[in-house]
C-alpha cells in the first residue's frame, strides 16, 4: 500500500468513529480523535496490489485503487473520495466525496456517495447505489487539499 | 441524435399514461407514466418526469426516471439526471452530478443474464433490490 504525498497545510477531518470534526496537519498519516480518543487514519491510501480479508478499511482521506489493485473488505469508508481502476469488492462502501469508477474497474458493493462518475467500460456487479446530496454531512468540510507536497 | 422525423416525442406540456413502443428514437420532454419498450434510444430531457419501467437499446437521462431500466447497450446519466430504480446495462456512464438510487448491474455478464431470460440480475432471490422499497 502506497501513500500519497500531501501538502503541509492543516485541514479539517471528521472522525469515522464518532463523527467529531477536528483539524490535522497536511502531512499527518494518523492521529487520535480528540472526541473519542480512538485512532484515526487521515492519509490518502493508494492500493496497488491485493488487499484481502479486511473487515474494514477506513480513512478520512481518499482511497485510490490502481489497475492491479484489489480490495476485498466488509466495509470501506473514505471521506476524501474513491478512485477505482482496479477491483473493489465489499459489502458496504461509503464515500464522503466524489467516486470515480474508471473503465478498467470492477465494482461490487453497496455504495453511498454524494456523486459518482462511472466511465464507459466499467463493470458493476449487482450493487445498491445510493447517491444522495450529502450522505454523512461531509460536503461542508471544504475541498480536500490538492497538489503534491 | 436522430432526425426529428424519426423521433417519437412526448412534448413538454404533455402527460402520457400507458405503454409506449418505439423502434428508432423516443424523447420524453413532458411527463410519462407506464411502460416503455423500444429497440432504439430513449432520451429523457432535463425537466421530464418518467415513471416507467424502461426496456430499450440505449437510454440518456437528463430528467427524472422512476422505475427499472433494462438496456441492451448504454445507459447515460447526465449531470442533471435522476434515476430511482434498478439499472441493468452492458455499459453505463454516470456523469458527476447525477443522482441514482437503486440496484445496478453493468457489464457483459449482467447483460447476458438479462438476455438469456435469467431475469433481472439485480433481483437474485427474493425479488429484492427494488429501489422504491428504499433499501438502506
Amino acid at each position: 500500500m502506497a501513500r500519497k504525498a500531501k501538502p503541509a497545510g492543516p485541514h479539517l477531518v471528521q472522525c469515522y468513529h464518532c463523527r467529531h470534526r477536528f483539524e490535522v496537519g497536511g502531512r499527518a498519516q494518523s492521529t487520535s480523535c480528540p472526541g473519542c480518543n480512538k485512532p484515526v487514519i487521515v492519509e490518502d491510501l493508494v492500493i496497488d496490489k491485493l488487499k484481502a480479508g479486511l473487515i474494514e478499511l477506513r480513512t478520512c482521506g481518499s482511497i485510490t485503487v490502481k489497475k492491479k489493485g484489489r480490495i476485498m473488505a466488509e466495509r470501506i469508508e473514505a471521506h476524501g473520495g474513491i478512485v477505482c481502476d482496479g477491483i473493489i469488492e465489499a459489502k458496504k462502501v461509503l464515500s464522503g466525496r466524489h467516486v470515480v469508477i474508471n473503465k478498467t474497474a470492477t465494482w461490487r458493493g453497496d455504495l453511498q456517495a454524494p456523486s459518482i462518475e462511472l466511465k464507459l467500460g466499467a463493470k458493476v456487479k449487482p450493487s445498491y447505489f445510493d447517491i444522495p446530496a450529502d450522505p454523512q454531512g461531509l460536503a461542508d468540510l471544504g475541498e480536500p487539499p490538492s497538489g503534491d507536497g | 441524435m436522430a432526425e426529428t422525423g424519426e423521433t417519437t416525442v412526448i412534448g413538454a406540456d404533455s402527460h402520457f399514461k400507458g405503454e409506449l413502443s418505439f423502434d428508432k428514437t423516443a424523447k420524453i420532454v413532458g411527463r410519462f407514466d407506464g411502460t416503455i419498450t423500444g429497440k432504439g434510444e430513449l432520451q429523457v430531457s432535463k425537466n421530464a418526469q418518467c415513471k416507467a419501467d424502461v426496456q430499450a437499446g440505449s437510454v440518456a437521462v437528463d430528467g427524472r426516471v422512476e422505475g427499472n431500466v433494462n438496456v441492451s447497450d448504454t445507459v447515460k446519466l447526465n449531470g442533471s439526471g435522476v434515476v430511482k430504480g434498478d439499472i441493468t446495462a452492458a455499459k453505463m456512464v454516470v456523469v458527476e452530478g447525477a443522482s441514482f438510487m437503486g440496484m445496478c448491474a453493468v457489464g457483459p455478464e449482467a447483460q447476458k443474464q438479462m438476455s438469456a431470460g435469467g431475469g433481472n440480475p439485480n433481483k437474485p432471490s427474493q425479488g429484492g433490490g427494488d429501489a422504491q422499497q428504499g433499501k438502506k
